[in-house]
């Protein structure tokens, strides 16, 4: 559209709204350009509904005027999802951060879709109830970004992905009609899934506004056990061994030489001296099971080569203990490189083969590569870490990615095991996706989108 | 009645087998049967799957409706179940996964009377409305096929049933995939 023309069409727009909800000052526009990934792009306008009602007048208008709108959270997303890359509206739900209800007897949280995703599960937890799903950007992402981008975090091993507690939604389809799939029943067969179709869908097929989420009793107990070992291969034979004890813990996260280096000199940590894996394995339940069931952990995960283990019993006990876990961000960050977060996900039974991989990477594209993640279900961060004052680091650091997801797509693994395509990963998406299939989520995107206006630039 | 089952380790299962009992018993228990091993639970369940030979052991036909209601309104779900039977002279039978609200409701009917299938469609008709009223679904687990095809509308909004269409259009423009039923 010309630019005298969408300007006009915005003011006609700011008029059907009510004060404050329709935004053109440049301060505005540029605080929602981007996200926590690299890449920025001015929107014309943003949209700060403060009503369902509001945001199916944003999208009746832009449908009918085919202006571009690019749904956006907490903008705390890892891939620029939310960068409304041909410009148009940034429609931001942060004004809908009200949660609606937590239901004791139905186990079920109605919230909207601006809602932080700790600050629901701080009201349920104040009720002995359990919203599972925990991305390390908790405190700041919002449920209704977790649900676009289908997030997940470490407890996921256990009590499955936010797509996992979608029983119902409130969305707003890219022609203004609202619509609710789903319910607030904890099953549900009436039709086809379109609730889930929502999940994971990037703000491409439409614009979550209200979500009905499943809540489980909380578990009162926790216990907690780090292992460090002096090889990868002892890390990943302990992993083996707690799965064959048929113990399923609530998470296990696996951290590689090159990480747990950096976290040794940021933290001064004398455990960590020596250390070329570790692993961290979390129990929750009842307390004299979690006790128990931590010691035979502990039999099954201390092998030859073990360097150190570390019992934390009750929760607080078990925060101290992944206070370390959460360094490993930061002391990447000490490295004063730039760290190129990868969130890949391989089959299972791939882990030291990952590890092995990664070094020979540092190697043949000269940038130190950082493993640690969720060794769980696969999902490993690949950490390609680049230093942006050398000259050609670019192209050092795309040709290490091409090398890395060729080799996870031909394990049967994937590009992303929960942050989503974004910007950042589009450029593999058809490496990722056959021709059929990239066909197909055409097909269904022109079904919900005809106009293509819902975060265009992207994936589809 | 209820069955509850504990899986995971044996110690674990043991002590919070005995937490649940402790958390059941409760003033009005008729009896507490306990099985600890497969073997045991494998007995325990048989009772369960009697429940289905036995409804038909009356020589009634049964409707076995899925319906799922929230999970609060279990005792809303029974005695609305026997206002059923009362309103239209049909015994009505519920068992099903009280954990997670997936109720079967199971409407019997003398297929030798008269009038049988009307009276049947009635008391559904009846059902649906009232599991819908209260945020609950028509099926939880077996799905809509032609059985409740009648009560699609019912129970999705226009709104909702356009986006099933979009849907199928998209997938299967000709319409040549499982026609006639609910989309
Ligand atoms: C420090 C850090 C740690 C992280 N750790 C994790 C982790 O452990 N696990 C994990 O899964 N992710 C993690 N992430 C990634 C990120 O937090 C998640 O992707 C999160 O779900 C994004 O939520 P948001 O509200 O910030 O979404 P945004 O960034 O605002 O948007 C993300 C995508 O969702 C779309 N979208 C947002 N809201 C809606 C809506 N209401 N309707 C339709 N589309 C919408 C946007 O268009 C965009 O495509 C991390 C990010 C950071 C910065």
């Amino acid at each position: 559209m010309r630019t005298d023309r969408l300007a006009s069409a915005l003011t006609d727009l700011k008029s059907r709204l009510k004060p404050g909800e329709l935004r053109l000052d440049a301060r505005t526009l540029a605080a929602h350009a981007g996200d926590r990934w690299f890449a920025s792009h001015l929107p014309d306008a943003v949209a700060l509904p403060r009503s369902t009602a509001a945001v199916s007048t944003v999208l009746r208008f832009a449908h009918e005027n085919r202006i571009p709108v690019t749904a956006r959270g907490a903008g705390h997303g890892y891939v620029g999802g939310c960068v409304p890359q041909q410009g148009g509206i940034a429609l931001s739900l942060a004004r809908l951060n009200r949660i609606k209800e937590v239901h004791e007897g139905d186990f079920v949280a109605v919230v909207q879709s601006g809602v932080r995703t700790q600050a629901l599960q701080d009201a349920v937890e104040a009720r002995h109830l359990f919203y599972p799903p925990d991305p390390a950007s908790r405190a700041d992402c919002s449920i209704g970004g977790n649900i676009a981008t289908n997030a997940g975090g470490p407890r996921c091993l256990k009590y499955g992905v936010t797509r996992d507690y979608v029983l119902g939604l409130e969305a707003v389809l890219a022609d203004g009609t609202v619509v609710r799939p789903g319910s607030r029943t904890h099953k549900n067969k009436t039709g086809f899934e379109l609730a889930r179709l929502f999940v994971g869908s990037e703000g491409l097929l439409g614009v979550v506004t209200e979500a009905t989420l499943k809540l489980l009793p909380l578990p009162p107990y926790r216990g907690c056990l780090a292992v460090g070992y002096d090889a990868a291969p002892v890390a990943a034979a302990a992993i083996n061994a707690v799965f064959a004890a048929g113990i399923l813990p609530c998470a296990l996260e696996v951290a590689d030489g090159f990480t747990l280096a950096a976290a040794r000199k940021r933290t001064g940590s004398r455990q960590l001296e020596g250390c070329e894996a570790m692993i961290i394995v979390e129990l929750d339940g009842q307390e004299r099971s979690v006790r128990a069931e931590l010691r035979a952990v502990e039999q099954a995960a201390r092998l030859p080569g073990t360097r150190f283990v570390q019992r934390a019993l009750g929760a607080e006990a078990c925060e101290r203990v992944w206070q370390v876990r959460r360094e490993f961000s930061y002391s990447l960050r000490d490295t004063g490189l730039t760290k190129l977060n990868e969130d890949i996900a391989v089959p299972r039974s791939r882990l030291v083969d990952l590890f092995e991989f990664a070094q020979g990477l540092q190697q043949r594209h000269g940038l130190p590569v950082a493993c640690f993640g969720h060794a769980g279900d696969g999902n490993i961060h690949v950490n390609v870490m680049v230093d942006e004052t050398q000259p050609g680091w670019r192209e050092r650091s795309e040709a290490a990615l091409d090398d890395l997801f060729g080799q996870v797509i031909a394990w049967g693994g994937v590009i992303t095991g929960e942050h989503g395509v974004g910007l950042a990963k589009k450029r593999w998406f058809p490496l990722a996706v056959s021709p059929e299939l990239r066909t197909l989520h055409r097909a269904v995107k022109r079904a919900l989108d005809p106009r293509g206006i819902l975060n265009p630039g992207k994936f589809v | 009645m209820i069955i509850v089952e504990l899986d995971g380790q044996e110690r674990s299962v043991r002590a919070e087998l005995r937490a649940v009992e402790q958390a059941a018993w409760l003033p009005g228990t008729r009896f507490v049967q306990r099985a600890l091993g497969a073997e045991a639970c494998e007995r325990v369940w048989q009772v369960r799957r009697e429940f289905s030979y036995s409804l038909r052991d009356t020589g009634l036909t049964k409707l076995n409706e899925d319906i799922a209601a929230p999970r609060s309104r279990l005792v809303d779900l029974f005695e609305f179940a026997q206002g059923l039977q009362q309103r239209h002279g049909l015994p009505v039978a519920c068992f099903g996964h009280a954990g997670d609200g997936n109720i079967h409701v199971n409407v019997m009917v003398d297929e030798t009377q008269p009038g049988w299938r009307e009276r049947s469609e009635a008391a559904l008709d009846d059902l649906f409305g009232q599991v819908i009223a209260w945020g609950g679904v028509i099926t939880g687990e077996h799905g809509v096929g032609l059985a409740k095809k009648r009560w699609f509308p019912l129970a999705v909004s226009p709104e909702l049933r356009t986006l099933h269409r979009a849907v199928k259009r998209a997938l299967d423009p000709r319409g040549i995939l499982n026609p006639g039923k609910f989309v």
